[in-house]
């Protein structure tokens, strides 16, 4: 069975479809839980709720090719929740420089800047650059044209671009 | 435009492709949040249940105000005391307690703790006897609150007698979607041996504040007890009786199956107590309805009819869940997905292993209950179960399940022994107690 038809399936209430769509997807939610929260432990927890949503939501989920979109905005937005929750990213900015001598500089520096970003902006880039998800896709899941989600984008890379400056100029004091 | 950035973007991304990924905890984390998931969705199940409960329980309060115009005294005992509606809503299916009011029997106790950051507690009042204590209590919020629970109770005696704690039940959160101010509730304390002390303090823990509630209780109305000593027997299958002793509170029926019957009696479907005039009261619909397992000397809690004085009075049976001894185990084959032995009748149709789930599907409208009690392996060794679940779908069949952890990885085949099964045992057992 292909994913769409999995994603039928699920939609209409069968638990193994949507446990067989959730296995497929888990390594890209695991990542993209793990680039928000970096912490394994907190990624578990984020795969564990996530999975609870998904299945609450799916009902709802009108276009089943946008599955994939759809289940790793709720992940982003979980990440998104969490972040803020925890206050951690302002906390630890400054720890994890220190101990990111082995992470590469400029990774360390972009994770710090998309951190740094707005919640649109933070999902418009993890799923166009992380997920390599289509420009219709995203639109399709969000329900707005693909001229808006364009914009968004564009502004997301200005502002990303500006962190980055701001970054390399504190870096450089 | 951007391209530095979205060249950094692609290198961040790659930073991820290798990173280590446990799978085994990643499919416990999906596994986790799925049986949340289906849980919840057996709570909604459940409550849609209840509303049948409610509708039943509406009709039983009809038939209560019918009860009130033929007895005056009870609408203006009711009327008298205040908040007593609050407390008969709780009541209203259970004929024991609402005769305990009838009769005066519940006492008024109406003490309230302070005032914590906006909200107390009001022990409304208590309905008790020598084995039990039921309180009805009410949470004050001075803000609307959309949900309240008692969340933890403690109970002693104010001069350190200690109590021999049977059960205890409370804190089903009370919910409301528009929010209240108030929600009302009761605690119900069942004891192992008599209680001797009168004066007790309650502490109750509500949204993390502890209150403490000192009362006094009146003077218990005597047990009755009868010793019985006889015998039910439906399809050549004996129970014996040993005694029945009325509480104001409960019924209590002591009793065990015959070591020498050829099944094995489950669980008593129909269990009743009947008086002259047709009257019934029946299992306890809310709350520990027994104590004590199949095979061994067990306690069934009936409703009570303590304040009613019958000519006579009898316990009937109709009927009861039971399988041949040599069959209380259901042997599956979790990796092939298969039955290798269960009760004649094969009223199990399917089983199915979803992960660490094991779903059991029954030839049955509904059955709404547990079917297993403990997971064995052949060997005997028993195995840590996670949650029972119950979902009832369209097609006049049952999906009961069990959640075994590590069960995916099972190559052996488990055993899995019968707590209630779909197969029932009839006759027409009438047998007098008084």
């Amino acid at each position: 069975m292909d994913t769409e038809q999995l994603v039928k399936q699920a939609i209409k209430g069968n638990d193994d479809a949507f446990l067989q769509l959730i296995h497929i997807f888990k390594v890209d939610l695991y990542k993209t839980a793990i680039s928000f929260l970096r912490n394994e432990e907190e990624a578990l927890e984020a795969i564990q709720e996530v999975t609870y949503r998904a299945y609450k939501g799916i009902r709802k989920l009108k276009e089943a090719s946008y599955f994939k979109t759809w289940l790793i905005r709720i992940m982003i937005n979980y990440c998104n929740d969490q972040l803020k929750k925890q206050k951690r990213v302002v906390i630890n900015d400054e720890m994890l420089e220190s101990i990111g001598v082995s992470e590469n500089h400029s990774e360390m520096e972009l994770r710090d800047a998309m951190l740094g970003l707005d919640d649109r902006s933070r999902e418009i880039l993890t799923l166009k650059y992380f997920h390599d998800l289509k420009i219709k896709d995203i639109a399709g899941t969000m329900q707005c044209p693909e001229g808006t989600v364009k914009t968004w984008l564009n502004k997301a890379l200005k502002a990303l671009r500006e962190k980055l400056e701001e970054k390399g100029g504190n870096l450089n004091v | 435009m951007f391209k530095r950035e979205e060249e950094q973007l692609n290198g961040y991304k790659n930073e991820f492709d290798n990173i280590p990924v446990s799978l085994e905890s990643l499919d416990q984390a999906i596994l986790s949040g799925f049986n949340k998931a289906k849980t919840e969705e057996r709570k909604s199940i459940r409550k849609k249940r209840s509303i049948y409960s409610f509708i039943a329980a509406a009709l039983l309060l009809i038939g209560l105000f019918s009860t009130i115009r033929i007895s005056p005294v009870f609408a203006s005992y009711i009327s008298e005391i205040p908040g007593m509606e609050k407390i008969v809503e709780l009541i209203r299916d259970d004929k024991g307690r609402l005769a305990a009011i009838e009769n005066k029997y519940y006492q008024e106790l109406e003490v309230s703790s302070e005032v914590k950051d906006g909200v107390n507690v009001t022990l409304d009042g208590t309905i008790a006897d020598e084995m039990g204590i039921v309180l009805y209590y009410t949470l004050h919020s001075e803000e609307k609150q959309k949900s309240m629970m008692v969340e933890k109770v403690k109970l002693r005696a104010k001069d350190g007698t200690a109590l021999d704690e049977a059960s205890i039940s409370y804190g089903a959160p009370h919910e409301s979607e528009k929010g209240q101010h108030s929600y009302s509730g009761e605690i119900d304390y069942y004891f192992e041996a008599p209680l001797t002390a009168k004066d007790y303090v309650i502490d109750i823990e509500v949204q993390g504040k502890e209150f403490s509630l000192p009362f006094t209780l009146n003077d218990f109305k005597k047990k009755k007890e009868y010793f019985l000593n006889k015998t039910l027997e439906l399809e050549g299958q004996k129970i014996n009786i040993e005694k029945v002793i009325v509480y104001p509170l409960r019924i209590a029926v002591y009793l065990e199956t015959d070591p020498d019957n050829k099944k094995q009696v489950l669980h008593l479907d129909d269990l009743r107590i009947v008086d002259e005039k047709g009257g019934v009261w029946g299992k306890i619909s809310n709350g520990v309805t027994g104590k004590g397992s199949y095979d061994e000397k067990q306690e069934i809690y009936l409703q009570s009819n303590y304040f009613h004085e019958p000519k006579e009075l009898y316990l009937q049976l109709n009927k009861a869940q039971a399988v041949n001894k040599e069959e209380l185990y259901v042997v599956v084959d979790p990796e092939r997905q298969k039955i290798l032995k269960q009760p004649e009748g094969n009223m199990i149709k399917d089983i199915r292993a979803a992960g660490n789930d094991l779903a059991i599907t029954l030839k049955v409208e509904e059955f709404p209950f547990g079917m297993f009690s403990e997971v064995l392996e052949m060997s005997g060794e028993k195995i840590e179960v996670g949650s029972n679940y119950i979902t009832t779908s369209s097609d006049n069949v049952q999906e009961s399940g069990v959640y075994i952890p590590g069960l995916s990885s099972r190559k052996e085949p488990i055993k899995l022994k019968i707590s209630y099964y779909p197969s029932w045992i009839k006759g027409n057992e009438k047998i007098r107690i008084k």
